[in-house]
């Protein structure tokens, strides 16, 4: 399974979320001022609240939209509810942060109870500027489906961490 | 380990010490176990025929009998009950001393005209047969049923198994189509097999398993293998990222040194400018 050196192959976020793209954006994703990569770990309560995400490039007539899934909810072991919508954001002006988009729908923090969740932030080119519908719930998510139904294309980059809930996971269940 | 989950298997728990006496389980496998510790005798040269037909004769059998359905295979055992011995207690197998069932299977009398067809039961008993190498379907961590077969084969007295392995074992009474568990016991009986390939990475067992037996100890097992397996591409993904910065910085290091070097030589170039030159500066209104 461990395919090639790339941490988004890797990792099975290509694969279970997405599939082989070229990145061609950079973001950059910073939770209270601390700077994320792929695969960095943090804690549920440090991924709270929403993280500033920077569009890196120059040119404010691209708009981009945002997607924020888990899809190791409820568990890594027993993803029954894969994807699970964390933030949807559309018509982030390149060079922005995301707080200048729409969202559609709200930042949620990343719901860790069980196991080690993967969770990743994919960004899409928007041709147009164009009206997104929220879905009617955040579980069974689907991002390839959700691109495919808006025509965004494959995604331009994509970023993701690791989140585990407060007290660690592993040891002995009681 | 499966001999510890035995009931029956008390003699011997050391699982690793395949001798064919570790796997017997009753008390009158005294006799097999005293002969456990024995010197694996070698097995007399075969032509590669002889070899090929018990192959040939096995793998049908093989297959059947990992159908998994031991209990069928111990109903046909019992049927062509001639073959098997009545006397538990005798540790002999049809006719055979232990000393000469030890000595290999390939040595063994032919008394019985091996089944032609596969739907023959699986009475891997017959005289010619090779030990079943350890199939993927029974995995070292396999535990009651199965194992009880495993151990049931030194032909006798398998009584003090536990139930299923009981009524199992009973009916290869005469160590029939056990499994022998991996290792050693197989490279002994056949080190000239070409099938004694397997045996010697006895370890490596393909890790899908009957569903059905021992479910609760399998899905743990499958469930942690796969934590493992996250766990492991978590690890290289944070290596693969580190790497790739360790890699950009210190690229980005060299071409720092690089302007750096230049611009020094720049600044010398221009202090000798300078040096050599006329300080012309206005400092008049005009």
């Amino acid at each position: 399974m461990i395919r090639g050196r790339d941490p988004l192959a890797v990792s099975q976020i290509i694969g279970d979320v997405l599939d082989p793209f070229n990145r061609s954006a950079t973001m950059k994703i910073r939770y209270n001022d601390k700077e994320i990569t792929n695969g960095t770990g943090l804690k549920a309560s440090h991924a709270a609240s929403a993280p500033k995400i920077e569009i890196v490039g120059s040119d404010q007539r691209k708009l981009y939209t945002l997607v924020m899934v888990d899809p190791d909810s409820p568990s890594p072991s027993n993803p029954s509810n894969r994807e699970y919508l964390n933030w949807l954001v559309t018509d982030i002006p390149e060079a922005t942060d995301v707080s200048f988009g729409n969202e559609i729908v709200s930042y949620e923090g990343p719901r860790a109870s069980a196991g080690i969740h993967r969770v990743a932030f994919v960004l899409f080119k928007q041709e147009v500027r164009q009206t997104v519908y929220a879905p009617g719930w955040r579980q069974n998510f689907n991002t390839r489906d959700f691109s495919a139904f808006y025509n965004l294309g494959p995604p331009v980059a994509a970023l993701y961490f690791n989140c585990q809930r407060e007290g660690g996971v592993g040891g002995r269940r009681f | 380990m499966w001999c510890s989950e035995q009931d029956s298997n008390t003699t011997n728990p050391n699982p690793v010490n395949h001798t064919f006496g570790s796997s017997s389980s009753s008390s009158s496998r005294s006799s097999p176990s005293s002969k456990s510790s024995m010197i694996f005798p070698q097995t007399p040269r075969r032509s590669m025929e002889d070899v090929w037909k018990d192959i040939s004769l096995m793998t049908p059998l093989q297959n059947q009998y990992h159908q998994n359905n031991h209990y069928e295979n111990q109903h046909h055992n019992q049927h062509q009950n001639h073959i098997h011995l009545s006397d538990k207690s005798n540790p002999s197998y049809k006719g055979m001393i232990l000393q000469d069932f030890l000595a290999g299977p390939l040595n063994r009398p032919v008394s019985i005209s091996p089944p032609v067809d596969n739907q023959a039961s699986p009475r891997i008993d017959h005289a010619t047969w090779l030990p079943p190498i350890p199939t993927p379907n029974l995995p070292p961590t396999s535990l009651s049923l199965k194992s009880g077969l495993e151990f049931g084969y030194l032909g006798n007295s398998q009584s003090s198994n536990s139930s299923s392995g009981d009524s199992r074992a009973t009916g290869r009474a005469s160590g029939t189509s056990s499994i022998f568990s991996p290792g050693l016991s197989d490279m002994i009986m056949n080190p000239a097999s070409p099938r004694n390939i397997h045996s010697f990475y006895p370890k490596k067992r393909i890790t899908e398993v009957p569903a059905i037996g021992n479910d609760r100890r399998q899905r743990r097992m499958i469930k942690n293998r796969e934590s493992a397996a996250r766990s492991r591409a978590r690890k290289q993904a944070v290596t693969n990222v580190l790497e790739q910065q360790v890699q950009e910085l210190s690229q980005q290091n060299e071409e720092l040194k690089q302007q750096c070097k230049e611009l020094q030589l720049a600044i010398e170039g221009k202090k000798q400018c300078t040096k050599h030159g006329l300080r012309r500066s206005g400092s008049s209104k005009f």
